[in-house]
């Protein structure tokens, strides 16, 4: 817990006409930590998210490596390091896997090598998507689409990325093969703050673990300890 | 057999102008889902712009064209930016009403600064060349190749270059495309300005053609060129060519076949009857697919 806090919100509220999603709420997360936003569906976990990377106005303080996100634009927050896997996975199927990996890699114009080893790297973590390259992304199946969504946000290269249900709709082999790659993902040095309704799981991997009730904080801390919480394991993980 | 070569030549005059300035129709559309219904009078712009440079500068073919599009370009740039993004939120139907206002604000503020019908000079020398009985003029031999070059280079921009990918993957889904790091804006502005550029190029390709020109030139045109694109398929780039050179072609046919004033009746007629089968014209695709 000593390690430097990359991203930090302050009493966040983020709302859509008189409905708040997001009502206040507080909490950091550190360097190189697995950070789990946990909860029902339409606890604000997306909004959250949505707000972190400049998608939905909010009020409140948001701030990343010490500098204030508010009212920054979207594709300018990316160039500031947060990359973005959203609800749904967000591909786009009209282009194919290789057109929606560089789009990825959109602001590194000029880092042709970099470019291409990492999409070598994304290649290499996911088989699948190489056998596919050249075709529409919209054609691919529930769990490639995922593979491709995380891959496209490896090509942006930030700090901290931002995983909106990467397990949706996934069968739980699939679940567990992404799972390990956002592990493999934080391994080489990114923070990750994961949004997930598969509780068990999103807590078994992550350093730390918040719990989303009606747009605040219910319970927050280590997720080890989060895992053992009777209220926790009640509502979420039903033993 | 020269009538029938020289009927073809003149289909392929018609549906070039057409598809130049259906392409503007379907671009717009594609990332935005607006009709501009401005588009028509930009095309009328354009015809200006080449009056403004023949008759009044003097300047060159080359430069006349270039000037022609890029002012309309910029034009068009303009209005995207002060009347189309401040709505873009809005409900389409005032994104609509916004766009059928602008252009009732070009055509009327063209009437007011130049309320006459112009006589444009003509750029090109006039010079014929004859094939087997198939004569070829030099406007029409320089309207159907630089066409064909405007619409080669657009497929190659939009299928192979950076700003192409990220305007296709605008039309897939706006929201998440900032989250590439893509601004959004710049692609759409982009979009624009080629989408008038081409309508300000067909506007001096008609004026070389049919040289007197006037503020309300663009309705009908614009109206038969955002038909073309809809035939075409609305929001697919080879479709509004394709579209383009179809109408051209019935037209053409109508026009040879029965007294001209017929001409309107059985294009829009065949138009029509094709979209019932077709509706979301030949090369569309129905958008809920996206889903």
């Amino acid at each position: 817990m000593n390690e430097a806090v990359v991203l930090s919100i302050r009493n966040l509220t983020v709302s859509y006409g008189t409905i708040k999603a997001v009502r206040g709420i507080s909490f950091d997360v550190r360097q190189g930590q697995i950070a789990a936003l946990i909860g029902a569906n339409g606890a604000g976990k997306s909004s959250l998210l949505q707000a972190i990377s400049g998608m939905v106005p909010f009020d409140g303080e948001i701030y990343f490596k010490g500098k204030k996100l508010n009212g920054t634009r979207a594709d300018k927050i990316v160039s500031l390091g947060i990359t973005h896997v959203p609800e749904g996975r967000g591909i786009f199927g009209s282009l194919t896997v290789k057109e929606n990996l560089t789009l990825g890699a959109w602001l590194r114009k000029k880092d042709i090598e970099g470019v291409k080893r990492d999409y070598e790297h994304v290649i290499e973590l996911f088989p699948r998507l190489g056998q596919r390259i050249g075709q529409l992304s919209g054609t691919l199946s529930g769990g490639e689409q995922q593979m491709l969504a995380i891959g496209r946000a490896m090509m942006s290269k930030g700090d901290l990325m931002l995983l909106d249900e990467p397990s949706m709709g996934l069968s739980p082999v699939l679940a567990d093969e992404i799972f390990r790659i956002i592990e493999e993902i934080n391994k080489s040095g990114v923070t990750i703050l994961l949004v997930e309704q598969n509780a068990f799981m999103a807590l078994q991997l992550a350093d730390y673990g918040c719990v989303m009730e009606n747009g605040e904080i219910a319970l927050e801390g280590a997720a080890a300890a989060l895992l053992d919480d009777p209220r926790v394991r009640q509502a979420y993980l039903g033993v | 057999m020269a009538y029938i070569s020289q009927q073809l030549l003149n289909m392929l005059q018609l549906g070039s102008i057409y598809a130049v300035i259906a392409l503007g129709y379907t671009m717009v559309y594609g990332v935005l889902s607006l009709i501009n219904f401005a588009h028509g009078d930009l095309f009328m712009i354009g015809a200006f712009l080449c009056f403004i440079a023949t008759a009044k500068l003097h300047l060159p073919f080359v430069v006349v064209i270039v000037v022609a599009a890029i002012g309309t370009a910029a034009i068009g740039v303009a209005v995207e930016r002060l009347a189309y993004r401040p709505l873009r939120d809005a409900p389409k139907v005032s994104a609509i009403i916004t766009a059928l206002g602008v252009g009732v604000f070009i055509e009327n503020f063209t009437l007011a600064l130049s309320p006459y019908p112009r006589h444009v000079p003509s750029v090109l020398p006039n010079v014929c060349w004859n094939f087997n009985g198939l004569t070829v003029s030099s406007i029409q031999a320089v309207i159907v190749v630089l066409s064909v070059l405007l619409m080669a280079a657009l497929d190659f921009i939009v299928r192979k270059t950076r700003f192409g990918t990220a305007m296709r993957a605008l039309e897939w889904d706006m929201k998440t495309l900032p989250l590439m790091g893509v601004p959004v804006n710049t692609i759409i502005a982009l979009t624009f300005a080629i989408g008038a550029g081409f309508g300000g190029a067909a506007g001096t390709m008609y004026a070389m053609s049919f040289p007197v020109i006037d503020p309300y030139m663009g309705i009908m045109i614009g109206w038969k060129a955002f038909i073309a694109a809809v035939v075409g398929g609305i929001g697919n780039i080879r479709g509004a060519m394709l579209g383009g050179y179809i109408l051209g072609a019935v037209e053409t046919v109508a026009a040879v076949a029965l007294p001209s004033t017929y001409r309107d009746v059985i294009a829009f007629t065949l138009l029509l009857i094709l979209l019932i089968f077709r509706p979301n014209g030949i090369l569309g695709v129905p958008k809920t697919l996206k889903v």
